[in-house]
């Protein structure tokens, strides 16, 4: 029972927490140097075999999605959480505590409480309020009792509340992002101005209406530009917009991102000189033949081609010069792979391919994250924490009359020294401390 | 950018590098022979230093069209200024000058690196046009600033006990320091979640997820993850003093790896030098 209560006690402490973060960093770091999600062979090539082996068997090659990665952080979930609730009962006390003379009176000054104490004499009558004033008090309280009067007042009481407030948004901004990737809609759709595609996950289809790349004298790219027609397959409902980078276009529910782009170029294929088929091909996509196992890639795309000692490469992004690199496969396996001019033929036996009308195709990125606006709301929860915890230290100041004596009395939950080496300035600044 | 900016950057940037070395100096001089004018004088030039600076960032920013904070030069000299903007406010507000012997040079090194680096104006890519740009990376300036800052603060806290009697005269005593500090870096700590908050609403818009694990984002959350730690475990009297100081110096480690070296180092979307 007791082991049970100390490990109890062990997994809301803040030492637990701190074993956390120290974890976390420490993963956090080792991920960010180890390159992620690569194939294993790349990580027992890269780096010693049995390092190698290491990595895989721990699973760093996938750090942030590993089993032991989330355990971790669900363990610091639960220790915000616990912490949480807790502290809640004893910061809400704390916040609706008095905060009148009887808080001075039952202090235990033998067990030093963190309230200083000093003797004052003012210099004249309004120094009382000059002190208050200095520390930015605006509401003074005064209650008389006897012989005896108390001047208080208090400030930025709310700031007790800031570290709490802080965890919590902590809080929701991890088990926000973590219930994101699990039910985060996250897909592509990509075509060339004209083209049509269903996103079924998504359930839309959407249109590619116009792709605009623009350029700059120096052929660095301005923007990209993507209008699209978004149709729900459910109802039918249309929505049209642009979408080009950091701005992305909004419909039912989901966002549009202009993600990338590459070149394109229709293939046409002829069989004993009739053209059979022409489809388009995108960078990287390859089409096969339903007669024989015949197949051909568009590998590559130099829209303004030279070779120099270097290889291959582009002087413009212009078509100035248009070449495509092919790769053609039969029974999968690699026939042939050469550059070939738009529009010139690539002979295979029976068959015929030419490229021809090359242009740019649009990626585009669907993202559907509901739990977006959580993560953004512990975002602003752990700002306004911090600021409150660290900005808005909750400040007391009390001053007691008795037969022209006055003590002043002063306490700050955090940055005490601080606030009484302030204190003091003041005191001294409109009247004088005794010793 | 034309030639007149670029001539008025550089005359600007050098009068900058050369007020820094010479503060820098100084400040060497001061604590070294116990010069008090020296300091002084010192401080006096980090203050002239900065005013240069102001003016060469505002002169690119003309020349540019944009606001200079896109690339590594751009980042890097604006890096130096928030470093100098910082310990001019916490000079103001401590009045303590010595701490210019620790932070001069950090903003010279800083400085000297920005020299290294190239100078051309380039035409921003799409995803650098965004006002987010501007929040971002000025509150990482401030940010990163209050850290080097800190860092000072915390190098004369740990030499403290090495520093013989007589120049301990005019120093605030340990616990002040270690005060400052923790005030500096509170500053730092919460520019800094406005930097990753700020980040994150960027990347969502410009590349449809607020977080990817991207090595700056990740290093940018260890940093946030090491000054969160300094912040907890100075609540514990035993880890407040030398160990806060040293995890202050190592916090700010990470801010130079996270700048330089994930950017130089590691592939990152945020490679834009």
């Amino acid at each position: 029972m007791k082991a049970g209560k100390k490990l109890w006690n062990l997994f809301h402490s803040m030492k637990c927490a701190v074993f956390l973060l120290v974890i976390l960093a420490v993963v956090c770091t080792a991920g960010s140097l180890i390159p992620q999600n690569e194939v294993a062979a790349y990580y027992t090539t890269v780096y010693p075999e049995a390092v190698g082996h290491l990595i895989l068997f721990l699973g760093l090659d996938h750090m942030f999605t590993v089993w032991w990665f989330i355990l971790t952080a669900a363990l610091l979930c639960l220790n915000l959480l616990l912490c949480s609730i807790l502290r809640f009962p004893q910061l809400r006390k704390r916040y609706e505590e008095g905060y009148g003379p009887e808080l001075v009176r039952k202090q235990d000054w033998a067990a030093g409480t963190g309230v200083c104490r000093w003797e004052w004499k003012p210099k004249a009558e309004g120094s009382r309020e000059a002190v208050f004033t200095a520390g930015r008090f605006k509401k003074i309280q005064t209650e008389a009792e006897e012989t005896v009067v108390w001047h208080y007042a208090v400030k930025n009481r709310f700031g007790i509340w800031g570290s709490w407030i802080c965890h919590l948004g902590m809080l929701a901004v991890i088990v926000g992002f973590g219930l994101g990737q699990y039910f985060m809609l996250d897909t592509y759709v990509y075509g060339v101005a004209g083209q049509e595609k269903e996103v079924k996950e998504a359930g839309v289809s959407v249109r590619i209406d116009d792709f605009q790349v623009a350029l700059r004298e120096d052929y660095t790219v301005e923007q990209y530009r993507s209008e699209l027609t978004v149709k729900e397959l459910a109802s039918g409902e249309l929505r049209q917009g642009v979408t080009q980078v950091n701005s992305p276009m909004s419909a039912f529910g989901m966002d549009f991102f202009q993600n990338s782009t590459g070149w394109a170029a229709d293939v046409a294929i002829y069989k004993d000189g009739e053209r059979i088929e022409t489809a388009l091909l995108c960078q990287g996509e390859v089409i096969g033949l339903e007669e024989i196992p015949l197949s051909i890639q568009l590998t590559a795309f130099y829209p303004d081609y030279y070779v120099d000692g270097n290889g291959p490469g582009t002087r413009s992004p212009q078509p100035n010069n248009p070449v495509a690199v092919y790769s053609l496969y039969y029974r999968q396996e690699l026939l042939a792979m050469e550059a070939i001019g738009i529009g010139l033929p690539i002979d295979v036996d029976a068959y015929r391919f030419v490229f021809e009308n090359p242009r740019k195709y649009t990626l585009i990125q669907v993202v559907k994250d509901p739990t977006m606006w959580y993560v953004a709301a512990g975002g602003f929860l752990m700002l306004a924490g911090i600021f409150l915890a660290f900005f808005c230290r909750p400040e007391e100041l009390w001053m007691r009359e008795e037969k022209g004596q006055c003590e002043v009395f002063c306490r700050s939950l955090k940055g005490a020294d601080l606030f009484a080496d302030r204190v003091r300035g003041w005191l001294e600044e409109h009247g004088e401390c005794l010793p | 950018m034309s030639g007149f900016w670029i001539q008025c950057e550089n005359a600007l940037f050098y009068a900058t590098v050369i007020a820094y070395l010479l503060s820098t100096a100084g400040y060497f001089c001061s604590f070294a022979a116990k010069k008090e004018k020296a300091a002084r004088l010192a401080t006096a030039g980090m203050a002239l230093g900065f005013l240069f600076h102001t003016a060469a960032i505002f002169v690119r920013g003309l020349g540019a069209g944009r606001v200079p904070l896109t690339n590594q030069y751009e980042f890097a000299t604006a890096f130096a200024w928030g470093v100098t903007f910082c310990f001019l406010v916490s000079y103001r507000k401590f009045k303590v000058e010595v701490l210019g012997t620790f932070i001069a040079p950090i903003v010279f090194l800083i400085i000297g690196y920005a020299a290294m680096q190239s100078k051309e104006v380039r035409e921003l890519m799409p995803a650098l046009q965004s006002n987010w740009l501007v929040i971002h990376v000025s509150t990482a300036i401030v940010a990163y600033g209050s850290f080097g800052v800190s860092c000072g603060i915390s190098l004369l806290y740990l030499f403290y006990d090495r520093i013989d009697e007589e120049r301990r005269r005019g120093l605030p005593d340990k616990q002040k320091l270690d005060v400052m500090s923790y005030r500096v870096i509170t500053f730092g700590f919460l520019f800094l979640t406005i930097v990753m908050i700020t980040g994150a609403i960027w990347a969502q818009r410009a590349w449809g997820h607020y977080w990817t694990w991207d090595p700056k984002e990740t290093w940018s959350f260890v940093t946030w993850i090491i000054y969160a730690l300094y912040l907890h475990v100075r609540v514990n009297r035993r880890w407040s003093g030398k160990r806060a100081a040293a995890f202050a110096v190592i916090g700010f480690f990470c801010v130079i790896f996270t700048y330089v070296g994930v950017n130089t180092f590691i592939p990152s979307v945020h490679s834009y030098a």
